[in-house]
């Protein structure tokens, strides 16, 4: 990118705060109201590409990021294997909901994760071999 | 102990996730651990009375409403296999440099999906987990992302998405005529339509997506590239050939269940059958390439397969099965064999591998028994499945055909046997056979054998069925056998 | 009047299905056939989602929804949820292959790469 226009990085800069509470709105609404974690986690994801399209140098840390996706897999995987395995939706009432939550939430950060990472290899695409 | 049925999907991406993430020094050896777990807990299953299925509403929501995991004989047979294969591979290729981290995490986590396909009841499931199993298998042709494999796994990943759009939009129209997805209550459904032929559509697209995931007659192009595709692991293809082209069988087998009240398959899965098998083995004869003859005949086999599936006698369906079982085993045997052996000679041509009495007298055996089972030499798995699949069928045509198809495949694999004979061509490598690779090679090349030997027991304790081929029969038809060999 | 009956969401939907099997059997461009399987993809999605569609239907959301009297299906919505999540996923995957193959073999066309691929062998 030689010559990015200032309109561009100035506005897309302003605009993350913005994005980011409209992420938080729509992984949280998942149980009620259109959204969910996958929505809301694509969403977050834009804020990286706005913050690359501000400011286009290579300063973020993709290992971070897999670490964290990958974890983030893990708790996803044991809280499922939990919460099916056991009978806990039937011991506390209104626990489904809260559980709910809690998979739109950690599903959102791991869609931003890989959402994040898939722009980053297209950006920054090594040729192996 | 119902409960249990969900290790089978969770665990294995479990422990690909422990050894992505945790790397200790003996992570391999967790997933070992895992593996004999799950082949143990599959093995138990098997021998639970499974005459009804066993259904585990998920949540304890009842089935239209929420999700349930089933397992019947069909089911717990299948997956038998599937942990069997997948623990004989983890073991097999433990010390090769290609296991790192992210190649085990991903190939555990496709025995996770395979597992859960064979579980599932409800349709849209299943096309999740296929989809996903697509991703990680065309993941792991292009692991090693030199050229060939690239393009092979680029040309895999198109065709079997194209596959399951047919099969979505066949979904589609289901819902739209029924309301309900799952097996049960669509195979009580579908019987009381009014206008039967409104079945015509999302059948035809259903058998479409079906029959390209199992690499029937018309759709199998894809098979020979992803299976015998020059530099992905031997293991792969292995678990490719001998577990993934089955999923589409068992995906056969669950529509017949639905669909086969109101739609008479049997002569359409025949002729397929035929086509198919007569159209691998045909293909199978032109190659040069050691694997690429395995991967056209793994389709002449799945044809075999369907021919026993749509057979008149209610036996056959039964050898049909049992073939699948064989199969998985021994072709998984040969492309464990051919991956050694292209690593002994240097090549991958046939013409130019001799000398292997010379070099080992172990992998001869191996390899003689493996050829033997598959062109279906009695007291081998592949005769006893063989025998069963053409049980009761009289007609001369059928028997024309039948001993058609097996001339050509004891044609295609004389190319073969000449490996044994002559003398090595260069100077001893330093190549030595591994502990854990023969202890994998014996273990296949035993259960062969139990196969074909014991197979009446062997039949009972995984099907269920009662099969009476004994011992002396089976010594009678060495002498057909050879006479074909002539 | 017969031409708009003919025009719902599932007539569209199956012949929009059958443009992107057009595109992915008669077009020579890599980058042609993925966006062929997208168009596929996208026309299954707006076929479940006009199964038995209503403009008057209501959000299945709320405490007393038995009061309406057509109430929107959720199932179809969540299963197209999946399907699309699975359909992006399997675009990035083949785009991220097609730009591997396009480095490795300096072409974009299925017959090219085809013919330097059996070269290779």
């Amino acid at each position: 990118m030689n010559d990015h226009s200032e309109l561009v990085t100035i506005i897309s800069g302003a605009l993350i705060p913005f994005i980011f509470l409209f992420s938080l709105y729509l992984m949280v609404n998942g149980h009620i109201s259109p959204g969910g974690g996958f929505q809301g986690g694509a969403v977050f994801a834009s804020i990286f590409i706005c913050k690359y399209l501000a400011n286009p140098v290579h300063d973020t840390s993709l290992h971070r990021i897999k670490k964290v996706e990958k974890l983030v897999l893990l708790l996803i995987l044991s809280f499922a294997l939990s919460f099916l395995a056991t009978l806990i939706h039937s011991a506390i009432p209104g626990f489904t909901a809260c559980y709910l939550f809690l998979m739109n939430l950690l599903i959102g950060i791991k869609v931003a994760c890989g959402m994040t990472l898939l722009f980053f290899r297209f950006i920054f695409f090594e040729v192996e071999g | 102990m119902n409960g249990t049925l969900l290790l089978f999907v969770f665990l294995p991406i479990f422990a690909g996730l422990f050894v992505y993430l945790l790397k200790p020094a003996q992570n391999k050896g967790i997933a070992v651990l895992i593996q004999l777990t799950l082949v143990g807990l599959s093995a138990v299953w098997c021998s639970r009375d499974l005459s009804q299925a066993i259904l585990v509403p998920l949540l304890q929501i009842p089935l239209p409403y929420g999700m349930a995991l089933r397992i019947d004989r069909l089911g717990a047979f299948m997956m038998l296999i599937s942990n069997l294969l997948f623990f004989l591979m983890v073991v097999f290729s433990f010390y090769k440099e290609y296991m790192t981290p992210l190649f085990l995490a991903i190939f555990l986590s496709l025995q996770g999906f395979i597992n859960g396909v064979f579980l599932s009841v409800d349709i849209f499931n299943i096309y999740i987990l296929v989809e996903v199993s697509t991703i990680s298998v065309s993941i792991l042709i292009m692991f090693k992302k030199d050229s060939q494999s690239m393009y092979d796994g680029m040309f895999y990943l198109m065709t079997n998405l194209v596959g399951m759009a047919f099969f979505l939009l066949g979904l589609g129209y289901l819902y739209k005529l029924f309301g309900v997805l799952d097996f049960v209550h669509l195979s009580k459904a579908l019987p009381l339509l009014a206008d039967k032929k409104a079945l015509a559509i999302p059948f035809s697209l259903i058998f479409t997506g079906i029959s390209l995931k199992s690499a029937l007659l018309p759709l199998f192009s894809w098979l020979p590239k992803a299976h015998g595709t020059a530099s992905a692991p031997s293991i792969v293809s292995a678990i490719l050939s001998g577990v993934y082209v089955k999923t589409g069988v068992f995906l056969l087998l669950r529509v017949h269940e639905v669909f086969g009240a109101v739609i008479p398959l049997q002569e359409l899965i025949s002729v397929f059958g035929f086509a198919t098998a007569i159209g691998g083995f045909v293909l199978a004869i032109a190659q040069s390439d050691i694997k690429l003859i395995l991967a056209y005949h793994t389709v002449s086999q799945v044809g075999l397969i369907l021919i026993g599936l749509g057979g008149g006698h209610p036996l056959n369906p039964v050898g049909g099965v049992y073939h699948i079982l064989a199969h998985a085993l021994f072709k998984g045997l040969l492309f464990l064999l051919a991956g050694v052996l292209i690593e002994i000679y240097g090549t991958r041509k046939i013409s130019e591998m001799r000398g292997l009495w010379q070099r080992s007298k172990f992998l001869s055996a191996t390899m003689i028994v493996a050829i033997l089972s598959i062109t279906g030499a009695p007291f081998f798995s592949g005769g006893f499945s063989k025998y069963f699949i053409a049980y009761g069928h009289e007609g001369i045509g059928f028997t024309v055909l039948f001993t058609l198809i097996n001339a050509g495949t004891m044609t295609s694999f004389i190319k073969f046997f000449r490996i044994l004979g002559g003398k090595f061509p260069k100077p001893k490598s330093a190549f030595r056979l591994r502990k854990n690779q023969s202890f994998v090679y014996a273990v296949m090349t035993g259960i062969c054998l139990i196969l074909g030997i014991f197979g009446e027991q062997v039949a009972a304790f995984v099907l269920g069925a009662s099969l009476s081929y004994p011992i002396y029969r089976q010594a009678a038809k060495w002498l057909e056998y050879l006479a074909l060999y002539a | 009047m017969i031409f708009e009956s003919f025009v719902d969401g599932e007539t569209i939907s199956v012949v929009l299905f059958f443009i992107g099997v057009y595109g992915i059997c008669a077009r020579r461009n890599i980058l042609k056939s993925i966006i062929s399987i997208g168009i596929m993809q996208a026309a299954i999605i707006l076929f479940f989602l006009s199964i038995k569609a209503d403009p008057a239907a209501v959000p299945p959301i709320g405490a007393n929804i038995a009061d309406y009297a057509r109430v929107a299906d959720p199932v179809p919505q969540a299963l197209m949820i999946t399907a699309i999540v699975v359909g992006i996923s399997v675009t990035a995957l083949s785009l991220t292959m097609f730009v591997n193959l396009h480095h490795k073999y300096g072409s974009s066309n299925w017959n090219k790469v085809k013919r330097k691929r059996r070269d290779i062998d």
